[in-house]
């Protein structure tokens, strides 16, 4: 089973760049170091091997979506958390205000533009990460990138 | 734009404090899992696990969801009405003793159903109580249904694992109240049954039991199904949409990359039952449509073009975003073009288009993979600068409101080969900027463009150079009937190329 040691290394080589996908996706910042957090504790409660740091990664980027997608549906199903406590906007203003733009966009997209900009992954590792088919994510990046795009010029610009 | 996302995104991080806390979360999580494994005592299976390292457990508060509807009942005041035996409810131990003893009536793992007055919320419908017969009906089968085998947490947080998008999720919710207690019982497409007994205290609710069983979920929504039959049908009336006619008439199913499909039986079904699913009603919204047309480089619409009799045509025109229109064009014996009045209607459903996309083919076009991307027609461009079959350059634009051409003089000519020779294309992107003329090509390329013949092939290539010289969109005749292909990418040095623009000026 991993140890402590294991769980410093990850959270240091991949803490932020789950954080930055669990904060798109579910626009707000405590939640997203929670899902953080309960990722790398199913990593090492379940000590899997993998075959090569990109497979343990996109492990990771799996593991964390479906956290995420936990809570939004516990967002959803639990309602009597508050409203606010749920949709609190607890995200970092950007200089350009392009986060605030992609923030504002349907959660499909969010996630598909920063994995393929950001994390830079292709379009068939995407649907295998998040479990859609290829033109599905095809579509979600083109729309959500004329989206993003209309969005940040037309109030960000 | 993509790489200020990425620069901007990748400025966000954790705080050290934060990082700190999860590798301590971990720690714990690690040596819990290993007292669990060395101690042999069965409980032990419960004592590791993220709710003990970490109080806001989402797996558990997830599957614990139906616990929080029972809280807001019990806040709100429970109205069902199914009271079959009257007198107190006994609690659900004592029914457990009630099934040992008289062996009569199955009774499930929470009670007999006939003594609680239960809600039922189907998907995330609202909590409904049926009349007497059929609430009798649920409880029967609830009694009778076979639950299976209590699961562990590990074994239901995998199958939460397994599971990736739950928006399609059909999720039963029953909850009912004894005394201050609400039970309540989640049951998803996932294949488990969540149970959870909450107490009702002051300041809200304090879980007593929690349990999990793996279901055969598809046999329980049948069974529901066909209890709740009635209740269903009334809000799934089909409705034709007007577009019927015309697509059982298709002979070209198109969408925006001007690429033919194949018109089968199966798609026309397929559309058929796509549009069915929504309500459209009829708009005034002509404006956002132009003709369709054959020639067109790119469209912006899902297009069906039907044809009941010879010499007719039908169109059926929908953007992604839930516009459609329709009209028939007729092609009279003088040969001249006839078209109706467009007809036009919206639906609620904003992105609509995912849905037609699930019944048309991918778009190739919005390859976005630059591993993959197609360099031939770049290449091309090249190959025919350089060699003699080119049959000269000019230029059209119409920046000044009307049409003009002018033919190149040897240095442009040169500038526009030397470009090629000298520079790369990076990236092939999705063309997200619709149809040429439209307001938005207009914004980002502009109508000014450059064209190339090819003597041999006796073709034309068309070059745009988007206005702020990161793109170039070269359109080529496609191989697909009815149009060509653009595609667009990003290239550097195209300051080079906007000399086209002058000629307008």
């Amino acid at each position: 089973m991993l140890t402590g040691d294991c769980a410093r290394e990850a959270v240091e080589n991949y803490g932020d760049m789950l954080y930055r996908i669990c904060l798109v996706m579910l626009k707000n910042s405590a939640d997203a170091e929670d899902a953080v957090q309960e990722t790398f504790i199913t990593y090492i409660q379940k000590s899997p091997e993998f075959e090569s740091d990109g497979h343990k990664k996109a492990w990771l980027i799996t593991v964390a979506t479906n956290k995420c997608r936990d809570m939004l549906r516990y967002r959803t199903r639990h309602q009597t958390e508050s409203e606010e406590a749920m949709y609190n906007y607890a995200v970092e203003k950007s200089d350009s205000g392009i986060i605030e733009a992609l923030m504002e966009l349907p959660d499909k997209y969010r996630i598909v533009l920063m994995l393929h900009y950001v994390e830079e992954y292709k379009v068939h590792e995407i649907s295998k990460l998040i479990d859609s088919s290829i033109s599905a994510v095809k579509m979600r990046l083109s729309r959500g990138r004329k989206l993003l795009e209309e969005k940040y010029r037309k109030e960000y610009m | 734009m993509s790489n200020k996302l990425k620069e901007e995104m990748e400025k966000i991080t954790m705080s050290d404090k934060t990082k700190e806390s999860i590798i301590a979360a971990c720690e714990e999580a690690a040596r819990n899992r290993s007292i669990a494994r060395n101690d042999n005592n069965e409980y032990a299976d419960h004592v590791y696990g993220v709710e003990k390292v970490k109080p806001r457990n989402r797996i558990m508060r997830s599957i614990s969801a139906v616990a929080a509807c029972a809280l807001l009942v019990g806040g709100l005041g429970t109205t069902g009405v199914l009271l079959h035996r009257q007198g107190a409810a006994p609690s659900a131990e004592v029914e457990t003793t009630t099934v040992a003893t008289k062996n009569v009536t199955a009774i499930s793992p929470f009670g007999d159903f006939n003594t609680f007055e239960f809600n039922v919320a189907v998907g995330d419908g609202v909590k409904n109580t049926y009349d007497d017969e059929t609430q009798a009906k649920l409880a029967d089968f609830l009694n009778n249904f076979d639950w299976g085998d209590e699961i562990s947490d590990d074994a239901l947080e995998a199958a939460y694992d397994e599971k990736n998008d739950y928006s399609d999720c059909t999720i039963y919710h029953l909850s009912w109240k004894i005394d201050n207690k609400i039970y309540t019982l989640g049951l998803g497409d996932i294949g488990f049954a969540a149970y959870n007994v909450t107490e009702l205290v002051d300041n809200g609710g304090k879980l007593l039991e929690q349990r999990a069983y793996k279901i055969d979920f598809e046999a329980f929504d049948k069974g529901m199904q066909e209890i709740l039959k009635d209740e269903l049908d009334t809000e799934e009336t089909t409705v034709e949409s007007p577009f019927t006619d015309i697509i059982k008439t298709a002979y070209l199913v198109d969408a925006f990359d001007a690429s033919a499909r194949e018109v089968t039986d199966e798609k026309i079904e397929a559309l058929i039952k796509t549009y069915n699913s929504q309500t459209w009603i009829e708009c005034d919204c002509a404006d956002k449509f132009v003709d369709f047309d054959f020639t067109k480089l790119t469209r912006d619409y899902f297009v069906v073009v039907g044809s009941k009799t010879i010499g007719t045509n039908e169109y059926l025109m929908t953007t992604y975003d839930g516009y459609a229109c329709v009209y028939t064009e007729i092609i009279t014996d003088d040969g001249n073009n006839e078209k109706s009045e467009k007809k036009c209607y919206k639906c609620d459903d904003t992105e609509f288009g995912e849905k037609l996309l699930d019944v048309y083919d991918p778009i190739e076009s919005d390859n976005v993979e630059p591993s993959t991307q197609d360099m031939t027609d770049y290449n091309n461009i090249v190959a025919l600068l350089n060699g003699n079959d080119c049959g000269g350059l000019v230029v059209w634009c119409d920046e000044n409101g009307g049409w003009c051409k002018q033919d190149f003089d040897q240095n442009q000519y040169d500038t526009v080969k030397n470009y090629f020779n000298e520079h790369e294309v990076k990236e092939m992107v999705p063309n997200v900027y619709g149809v040429i003329e439209a307001k938005r090509w207009n914004d980002v390329f502009g109508l000014s463009q450059i064209q190339l013949y090819d003597k041999v092939k006796k073709e034309h290539t068309i070059l745009y150079i988007s206005k702020d010289s990161s793109m170039i969109a070269i359109s080529r005749p496609s191989e697909e009937p009815y149009g060509d292909t653009i595609r667009i990418y990003k290239a550097e040095g195209l300051e080079a190329l906007q000399f086209i623009r002058n000629f307008a000026e």
